[in-house]
């Protein structure tokens, strides 16, 4: 079902010079949780830019995938959606593009400052250790994790041996050793004190331009360090560092398809060693564990792969994946599908890059994990984004050339700076649920360009600031040409049954979480029983319902403290208070999902849909 | 004066409450399990053909655009080919230097960023590592983005 008060879509023919583009404002209904003031995002295309309220009470610009966003917040955050849609000129939406694009690249660049600021503590303090005797202390390197720590007794790899000739004839017998004696000998010269400067400023504007970290710096050469250990002595994978895909044998087309692929990734392995990018340690060791991959995906004729989860990956416990063990067959027909559209690049006849390559590795590793979790009875590994960079602890460190007090100094120094500097960024990127939170950042960020979409809109004045109020306020001022409801999974589904089914019998099955077929308890749900997003004349008695029954529950859930550690107890004092709302008709319990099975998701027939018409989110 | 202790705990209780811009749904883990977040996969189920592409371009460009305007043309190759290469990793690529849309977006973005002929030589020269047809890219780029 698809609400739309579709206005005219009112382009006058002269008014744009090319077709005009789309700028659509979302409003997003709110759930409970931190999402329970509702959300605002800006769409421009296939991106949807909005502002999150992040640990530690940072407001944090986001850009998803327009798709990714409405399947996130449409489908299992089960939230409605009305999109006001402005028809601009291209250069308005270029501009828009850019100043979103700009403040997110420049965010970025902060907190990238402050993890590699605390990472320069965190390495002195190693170092130190280390000058102090403890040959313990190590650093985790990223990509080394594919060679090291070596599996003992194998032979060298024949991928690696063939590189190596390859680098020895264009470089020189010795040029392997050259390189390691010139990165140790930057490595020692590499002193903290090098890349020394007073605590760096937030700059009000522009792209920030930081000193080269310390950390950064050491890490990048210890990863050249330890990519032309593993070329100089061929070293081969790790035995647990690569897998066979869960999947059929490799047809011909495919193979020849890798194997050239193989053979651009040695010509290119080889100039990566004269590189003069600062950080060719890391894509050189990815590379040369993604060329042994390859090489035993041409001997065997299966799809061998490195293991792309990253260090660290969330997991899913093996006893919740057992929760929802009727749906596992349906993640991995899904992940299996993933995978058959990554292979189809194979099978193009087009020389497939990296990013292609990247796709199909990622797409099996997922189809590999949940395979090996739902028959190994394991946990489950999970990463929104997959690339190699399996990691390693590294204890060969290379002592910078300075006396032990000097490098104590140097620590005192870069926890001061860490600090200072975690704490300006939190100043400046502070939520306030006000001033600056997901609506008023979008108005800031549009600023003067808003002269293209219409008047100019502030989210700290008056209730702008509340998303609900800035939809109207940005239906009101903006020359909005056309508005739409993109129902929330929960709604989009009952319209269906009660296009299909006896309305009132729809109604008593689905109004309740105990009887429903749509809803299946999700563990981030706090205990409610009547759903009220859909009932809002009777929205304040199902309010009263769901607290009273919370409160019910709270007292089984006191008596039942002993056992299970307390879930119910909180689950129901948390329902308790977010059903209050409701008293008032505000509506906050619609549930949310864990995973909707692909053939019950909505289409995505949104206005500008990023993808293939008539393709399920 | 209780009544109005009264009023206030339930107006700030309710505005505690009605705290926004996070999402609800920590566990959407399951859904991580097959599928990216990013528009920069051409694999994902419903991404249109070449939006990938298209992305990483976009993203180079702007990049450079911003640290160039910046930088006044002044700033650190290193740490533009360091943040260049974060970049490029969140569209699945680690070895930048051998994809040809980088070249062509670095001179998109030069463009975009105003930088004169005399500039733009200087960047060519730096940032091809002597290879003429990178070089090529950048120039096409450039052109393409005025």
């Amino acid at each position: 079902m698809r609400r739309g008060i579709a206005l005219a879509l009112a382009v006058a023919g002269g008014a744009f010079a090319s077709p005009p583009r789309f700028v659509d404002y979302l409003y997003i209904e709110a759930n409970e949780g931190g999402s329970s003031g509702g959300h605002a995002a800006l769409r421009l295309g296939d991106e949807t830019y909005h502002f999150q309220h992040e640990a530690p009470g940072v407001l944090r610009l986001r850009r998803d995938g327009s798709e990714h966003f409405r399947y996130a917040y449409g489908v299992l955050e089960n939230r409605t959606m009305h999109l006001s849609r402005v028809a601009v000129p291209d250069a308005t939406y270029a501009e828009l593009r850019q100043r979103f694009s700009e403040r997110y690249l420049i965010e970025r660049k902060f907190f990238a400052e402050r993890d590699a600021l605390s990472d320069d503590r965190v390495l002195l303090e190693r170092l130190l250790a280390h000058r102090r005797g403890d040959t313990e202390a190590t650093i985790r390197l990223r990509g080394a994790g594919f060679f090291f720590p070596e599996d003992g007794g194998t032979s060298p790899s024949a991928a690696a041996l063939t590189l190596l000739r390859r680098v020895k004839e264009a470089y020189g017998a010795d040029a392997v050793d050259r390189r390691i004696e010139q990165v140790r000998r930057e490595l020692m010269r590499l002193t903290p004190g090098s890349t020394d400067s007073p605590t760096p400023d937030v700059p009000a504007q522009g792209y920030p331009q930081f000193a080269y970290p310390f950390s950064s710096r050491y890490r990048d050469l210890l990863a050249a360090l330890a990519a032309l250990e593993a070329l100089a002595r061929a070293l081969p994978l790790r035995a647990d560092a690569c897998r066979a895909a869960v999947v059929e044998a490799l047809d011909p087309v495919e193979h020849r398809a890798l194997a050239a692929f193989a053979d651009r990734l040695e010509e290119q392995l080889v100039r990566l060693l004269r590189s003069e990018r600062p950080d060719w340690g890391y894509p050189f060791l990815v590379g040369m564990a993604r060329l042994a991959a390859l090489r035993a995906s041409e001997r065997t004729g299966r799809l061998m792969l490195l293991d792309a989860f990253p260090p660290g990956a969330e997991v899913v416990p093996w006893r919740a994946l057992r929760e929802y063990r009727d749906i596992v067959p349906d993640l991995l027909a899904e992940a299996r599908e993933e995978l058959t559209r990554a292979r189809a690049r194979l099978r193009s006849g087009v020389p497939i890059e990296e990013r292609d390559y990247a796709d199909v590795e990622a797409a099996a590793n997922r189809l590999l994990e949940l395979d090996a979790a739902a028959n190994g009875q394991r946990d489950l590994r999970v990463s929104a984004e997959l690339l190699p960079s399996r990691d390693a602890p590294w204890a060969a460190l290379v002592l910078p050339d300075v006396p032990e007090d000097e490098l104590a100094v140097d620590l005192a120094r870069a926890k001061t700076r860490a600090r200072r500097f975690a704490a300006q960024l939190e100043r400046r990127y502070a939520y306030d649920l006000f001033s600056h939170n997901c609506v008023s950042e979008i108005f800031a960020t549009v600023g003067v360009s808003g002269a293209g979409l219409g008047g100019r809109l502030d989210g700290r004045k008056a209730l702008d600031f509340i998303p609900f109020v800035s939809a109207r306020a940005v239906d009101r001022c903006w020359n909005v040409a056309q508005r739409t409801t993109l129902w929330s999974y929960r709604r989009s589904q009952l319209a269906e049954m009660y296009r299909r089914e006896e309305p009132l019998h729809v109604w008593l099955r689905e109004c309740n979480t105990l009887t429903s077929t749509i809803y299946r308890r999700n563990a981030d749900d706090s205990f409610f029983l009547l759903f009220t997003d859909d009932a809002v004349a009777l929205r304040p008695l199902f309010g009263a319902v769901n607290v009273a029954g919370a409160l019910g529950a709270g007292a089984v859930g006191f008596a039942l403290l002993p056992f299970d550690r307390g879930h119910l107890l909180a689950s129901s004092v948390r329902g308790a208070l977010f059903s209050l709302p409701e008293l008032a008709f505000v509506n906050l319990r619609k549930g949310s999902f864990a995973y909707v099975r692909r053939a019950d998701r909505p289409l995505d027939a949104s206005p500008g849909a990023a993808g293939t018409p008539g393709e399920r989110l | 004066m209780l009544a109005r202790r009264v009023r206030s705990l339930v107006v700030s209780s309710m505005v505690a409450l009605l705290t926004g811009c996070s999402v609800s749904v920590s566990s959407w883990s399951l859904s991580k399990s097959v599928r990216s977040s990013s528009r920069s996969s051409d694999s994902s189920s419903s991404s249109s053909p070449g939006a990938a592409e298209r992305a990483y371009r976009d993203d180079v460009s702007d990049y450079t655009q911003a640290y160039v305007k910046s930088s006044g043309g002044g700033g650190d190759l290193g740490n533009f080919r360091a943040d260049l290469a974060r970049l490029a990793e969140e569209h699945g690529i680690t070895n930048w230097e051998e994809n040809p849309s980088t070249y062509t977006a670095i001179g998109e973005g030069l463009a975009k960023a105003g930088v004169s002929s005399a500039a733009l030589m200087a960047y060519k020269q730096n940032l091809s590592g002597g290879d003429a047809s990178k070089a090529q890219l950048i120039q096409q780029g450039y052109d393409s983005g005025r």
